[in-house]
């Protein structure tokens, strides 16, 4: 994977806003930024390391174990962070409810190739995780800024974590359920219509 | 909560897939025409209620004896990873990733917790209707909107999103108070 493949998977080609892949979570959390920034950095963490065990499991686990196996090694990762969070960031953490067990199962990390050599995969797993995070915080930020008015941040000393937009009354259907499908719909066919000029 | 209010919160209120956004890739993914739609999604469906089961009886017999509760995630996926080392093979042997790893089926069996061994099987059940009851409509609503024209930005899934947010919106009207008392 190059470089400019790697810039290319952020937005031309990015996994979640023009092939809506690993969606469930993604959608469900994105009514805050904060959710989806820790989501997403969970979401690179377990990406990794599957990437990593990908190579071992390509050449050395039997064809027809190969998806329980990342399976089980994905919701092993997935507890870790999970026990994690809970330990340093309870109140980070409460708002992701079953959302962040949930990324075990993402298509995302259990349909990555992992052909190719120990670079390449985790070359790609990066690149899949970092397009995962911006384009949930871009879906987030969206969501938030128009349907609630604020953009949720981490509170760092005298800041209180908190940016209120004022003059925008907030669209309050956007931070609900059928906000998220919208602002998804749109912004995945902005994706494809840039991604279709460049190329 | 009674049975019913269990039924109607997981089936109309909170549908699985409109109100709490699970189980929107299968949805994505699905036929056009509620008839194949409806066949397509049976099998996910079916493995709701399965999943509900399955997680109460690893929670009360395997975990909680063993003190070992936090471990419950990944013990729900040993058992979602089972039914993939049994020798099925050709169209069903496709099919049945598809329809036990989502996050319909592990997300109805991590709600459930707490639900008792029958309040699971009422859940997952629930559950199950909801998803088949969003998906009828929404194949319904793609089949006819493919005959329909659109800007060729938004054309396939950006499409289904704004179908399947418009459904959402339609959904946020089933209120609990208000079905509760229909149902008495």
């Amino acid at each position: 994977m190059k470089t400019a493949d790697f810039r290319g998977v952020l937005w031309r080609d990015n996994p979640l806003l023009v092939y809506l892949v690993g969606l469930c979570p993604a959608l469900a959390v994105s009514d805050r930024l904060v959710n989806a920034l820790l989501l997403g950095a969970v979401m690179l963490f377990a990406l990794l390391g599957t990437g990593i065990a990908a190579v071992g499991l390509e050449r050395f686990a039997p064809p027809r174990l190969r998806l329980p196996l990342r399976l089980l090694l994905a919701s092993a990762l997935v507890t870790a962070a999970q026990r994690f969070l809970w330990a340093f960031a309870p109140t980070f953490t409460a708002p992701l409810g079953v959302y962040l067990p949930l990324l075990s199962v993402n298509c995302l990390l259990l349909g990555s190739a992992g052909a190719g050599s120990f670079s390449d995969g985790l070359l790609e797993a990066a690149g899949r995780g970092a397009a995962f995070a911006v384009g949930l915080s871009l879906l987030a930020l969206v969501r938030e800024g128009l349907g609630a008015g604020t953009i949720t941040l981490f509170p760092v000393g005298s800041f209180g974590g908190v940016l209120n937009l004022r003059g925008l009354p907030p669209a309050r259907v956007l931070a609900a359920a059928p906000g998220a499908l919208f602002v998804l719909g749109y912004l995945s066919a902005l994706a494809r219509r840039r991604g279709r000029g460049r190329s | 909560m009674t049975t019913v209010g269990t039924v109607l919160t997981f089936t109309f209120v909170n549908n699985v897939v409109l109100g709490q956004l699970l189980g929107v890739c299968p949805l994505l993914g699905l036929p056009r025409g509620p008839r194949p739609a409806l066949r397509a999604s049976l099998a996910l469906a079916a493995a709701m209620p399965a999943s509900a089961v399955l997680s109460w009886v690893v929670r009360r017999l395997v975990l909680a004896p063993l003190g070992l509760e936090s471990l419950e995630l990944i013990a729900l996926c040993l058992v979602l990873a089972l039914p993939l080392l049994l020798p099925v093979r050709g169209r069903a042997g496709l099919l049945l990733p598809h329809a036990l790893l989502n996050c319909a089926v592990l997300g109805v069996g991590l709600l459930s917790a707490g639900a008792g061994a029958a309040g699971s099987l009422v859940v997952g059940a629930a559950a199950g209707a909801g998803y088949l009851l969003a998906a009828v409509v929404f194949a319904g609503l793609r089949e006819r909107l493919d005959r329909e024209w659109a800007p060729r930005s938004m054309r396939g899934l950006p499409l289904s999103l704004l179908t399947a947010g418009l459904m959402a919106l339609v959904f946020l009207a089933f209120d609990r108070t208000l079905l509760a008392g229909l149902a008495g």
